[in-house]
């Protein structure tokens, strides 16, 4: 494939975009190793190893796009006040996305698309999340009331404000992971998905033990090596379990879905923990690459983002990619049995293996995806091969430059022309997918 | 899926005579009067409505449409420069409460259970926008447990007299029976089965307060089991309107649009009920159940004109 630098809006053909690496600090289980650390604090610090690794300091890069699900108010320009925290030259802008889990696939997207209209010739595409200093907020009554006072002109005023406060206003609220549409959880609705396409404890517990084991065995062979950078004393992540077998995950109680009685099969181990972390990846033109001899691993091709009418019930929660997957193949004229590797994020054991089962599915294809028959199975033992989010955790935004790095790594090694999808539920009903080709 | 079966009837405000009240009482006003006068005669004899129409000018309140929005969340109302359906009704019940509170009403107003409720929201309701509202009640008819009354509202705009909105509520009262009447068999109810969970609504202990401070409505039988039990419940519910601005909340159509709730079994505070939600042709249907007594609390449908 040849690239121009002429930009397609000045009438020039679309360049490609390519993954030169990425760099991420150790996921850490909530409330543990990095209980201190702040967003800001988590993605300088990943922002700056990428620099480090690929010498690009004093760079002026065109675009640095990340985000954070879980943000403080405070946060605003989240990524940006990280970029001037970092040895990037100054001029470097940023901006900050947010699409709850997705969020790490849109910033990621989002560069890539300025690359190739010739826009930008480089960019970083991140994401961080931290539960262990979320934002915690007044309810609605106390927030009233705190703006009340602070209009107030006189004292007398301000007093007679004042003495509405109650304790019961000093009661944070603890941001939710449910729906505010259904009143559910995440986990309750992905127990509904599950339990609806039959997926057994078993086989959530299998895709929980290999993604700990697939983990595990990528870190002693070094995988990781040039993906991380150490972290508040931690150089691998700290959910990771080496030797995880079936018996001690199927001791485990049930976590979601425990109105199914019996027929739950839900539990904290083949759930994705709460999780505190960041990830970056860099992007660029292939002129950009090669005038700093730096490698390019991968192409970022194309991504697609879906919805699903959840809120009626008519779709599982977090089916989306279910949704975009096909639409992404159809457009590059792709089947799944084109693809080397799948990685499809572990929000839940249960989502993995619903996905899979719903590409299979003819009655779903034709019925809810409105296409001829079923796109295909997916081959497993092309999944999740160096672990997911079971394993490694999954702080939101963060969980889509993960894979967009690792996967880089991994088509680069199979060799030019492979082929990788990735697949990311998120919260509100939406999903993104992503199509990468080694080189 | 069961929609809620709502008796069918039309408005007939016709031939009544129209009583101006200057200003809506306030419910509390209203529920002291029946309190403090609540040993009434039973009427065995001679039941019949009294025959008048209660009218009164009025607003439906940004204040009342934003603590309202407040209570329902970001994913009722919000958005929409119109009042949400049950704004109006909140506006407009202190005036149906009071016309009921009278010595002349011939049903006890302590008591009164609250069977269906049926909105024709016809058009847009503007907010802060003067208002005409027009509240009766008509059609006393025997029922296997009592009799029950028609309440109907209307709005209309002020300006224009065109009808905005109206609502049919069915109450039953236990104690009056009306004369001559033959007392309807038990109608056979299939036993409730329960549909697949698709929400699920956590109502805390505290919901019968708030949806009292934003409605008005400070029925001891909402505000705390200590209050409720001194009526006799086993403890304190949730407004069933309540349930209905839930059942709302973001699903709200474009207007003319209808939606109605029947009432199964009240809903315990605190509680979480299970819900249902189906689209069924033009049709919403949703259902809130208590899962694990597998025990119904409503069935509803919004639909569009």
């Amino acid at each position: 494939m040849t690239s121009t630098s002429k930009p397609a809006v000045a009438g020039g053909s679309l360049r490609t975009a390519v993954v030169l690496g990425g760099n991420r600090i150790p996921f850490a289980r909530a409330h543990g190793a990095y209980a201190g650390a702040s967003n800001q604090d988590m993605l300088t610090s990943t922002l700056e190893g990428l620099i480090a690794r690929f010498g690009i300091q004093n760079e002026r890069l065109g675009e640095v796009v990340a985000g954070a699900v879980m943000k403080h108010s405070a946060d605003f320009n989240l990524t940006r006040e990280s970029v001037l925290g970092t040895s990037l030259d100054a001029h470097t802008p940023a901006h900050e996305v947010q699409t709850a889990c997705a969020t790490g696939i849109e910033t990621i997207g989002g560069v890539a698309n300025k690359i190739r209209l010739g826009q930008i010739d480089a960019g970083i595409g991140g994401g961080v999340d931290t539960i262990s200093d979320a934002p915690m907020s007044f309810n609605s009554e106390a927030r009233e009331l705190f703006m009340q006072l602070s209009r107030a002109r006189t004292t007398q005023d301000k007093i007679k404000v004042a003495m509405k406060l109650r304790p019961k206003h000093f009661a944070p609220l603890a941001p939710q992971s449910g729906e505010s549409r259904t009143g559910l959880s995440m986990g309750e609705h992905q127990a509904l998905t599950t339990h609806a396409w039959g997926i057994s404890r078993e086989a959530q517990d299998e895709i929980a033990m290999r993604s700990h084991n697939n983990m595990a065995a990528a870190y002693e062979n070094g995988f990781f090596d040039d993906l991380m950078t150490p972290f508040r004393g931690l150089d691998r992540d700290n959910n990771m379990r080496p030797g995880s077998d079936m018996e001690s995950l199927g001791k485990l109680r049930i976590a979601f879905g425990k109105r199914f009685g019996e027929e739950a099969t839900m539990t904290a181990g083949n759930s994705t923990p709460m999780t505190d972390g960041a990830a970056a990846a860099l992007l660029s033109s292939e002129e950009w690459a090669q005038q700093r001899n730096l490698p390019i691993l991968a192409e970022f091709l194309d991504y697609e983002v879906a919805a699903v009418d959840f809120v009626n019930g008519n779709d599982g929660l977090l089916m989306a990619p279910t949704f975009a997957i096909p639409r992404l193949l159809d457009r590059h004229g792709l089947g799944l049995d084109d693809i080397d590797f799948f990685e499809i994020h572990e929000a839940f054991a249960g989502t993995v293996a619903a996905t899979i089962k719903a590409l299979a599915d003819d009655d779903y294809n034709k019925n809810v995806l409105g296409r001829d028959k079923a796109l295909g199975e997916i081959d497993t033992t092309k999944l999740n091969v160096n672990g997911s989010s079971l394993a490694a955790g999954h702080p939101f935004a963060a969980t889509g430059p993960r894979i967009v790095a690792s996967l880089a790594k991994m088509l680069n090694h199979k060799g030019a022309g492979s082929l990788g999808l990735i697949s990311v539920c998120a919260a509100g009903g939406q999903g993104a997918v992503a199509l990468m080709r080694g080189r | 899926m069961l929609g809620p079966s709502i008796v069918e009837s039309a408005p007939q405000p016709e031939n009544l005579r129209v009583v101006e009240v200057t200003e809506i009482p306030s419910l509390t006003s209203s529920y002291a009067k029946v309190a403090t006068g609540a040993i009434r005669p039973k009427k065995s004899v001679a039941v019949t409505l009294p025959g008048t129409r209660w009218e009164t000018d009025g607003v439906i309140s940004r204040k009342l449409v934003d603590e309202y929005n407040g209570l329902l969340g970001a994913s009722g109302n919000v958005g929409h420069n119109t009042a949400p359906s049950l704004t109006a009704h909140i506006t407009a019940f202190g005036l149906s409460t009071a016309m009921m509170a009278e010595r002349q009403f011939p049903i006890p107003l302590l008591g009164m259970v609250h069977l269906q409720h049926k909105v024709w929201h016809m058009a847009d309701i503007p907010i802060d926008q003067p208002v005409r509202i027009s509240t009766w009640a008509q059609h006393l008819a025997p029922h296997h447990a009592g009799t029950t009354v028609e309440i109907w509202v209307q709005i209309f705009d002020r300006v224009t007299d065109k009808l905005l909105w109206q609502s049919m509520a069915l109450y039953l009262s236990r104690s009056v029976k009306l004369p001559g009447s033959e007392k309807p068999a038990r109608p056979d109810r299939p036993k409730f089965q329960p549909p697949p969970v698709t929400g699920e609504w956590k109502l805390p202990a505290d919901i019968g307060r708030r949806y009292a401070a934003v409605s008005g409505d400070r029925n001891p039988i909402h505000l705390s089991n200590i209050t409720a039990k001194a009526l006799g419940m086993p403890g304190a519910i949730a407004h069933g309107m309540y349930a209905a601005g839930r059942m709302l909340a973001g699903r709200e159509l474009p207007a003319p649009y209808t939606w109605a709730i029947e009432f199964a079994s009240p809903m315990r505070l605190p509680s979480t009920v299970a819900v249902n939600y189906h689209q069924n042709g033009d049709r919403q249907l949703v259902t809130g159940w208590n899962a694990r007594k597998e025990k119904l609390h409503f069935t509803a449908e919004i639909r569009q004109d």
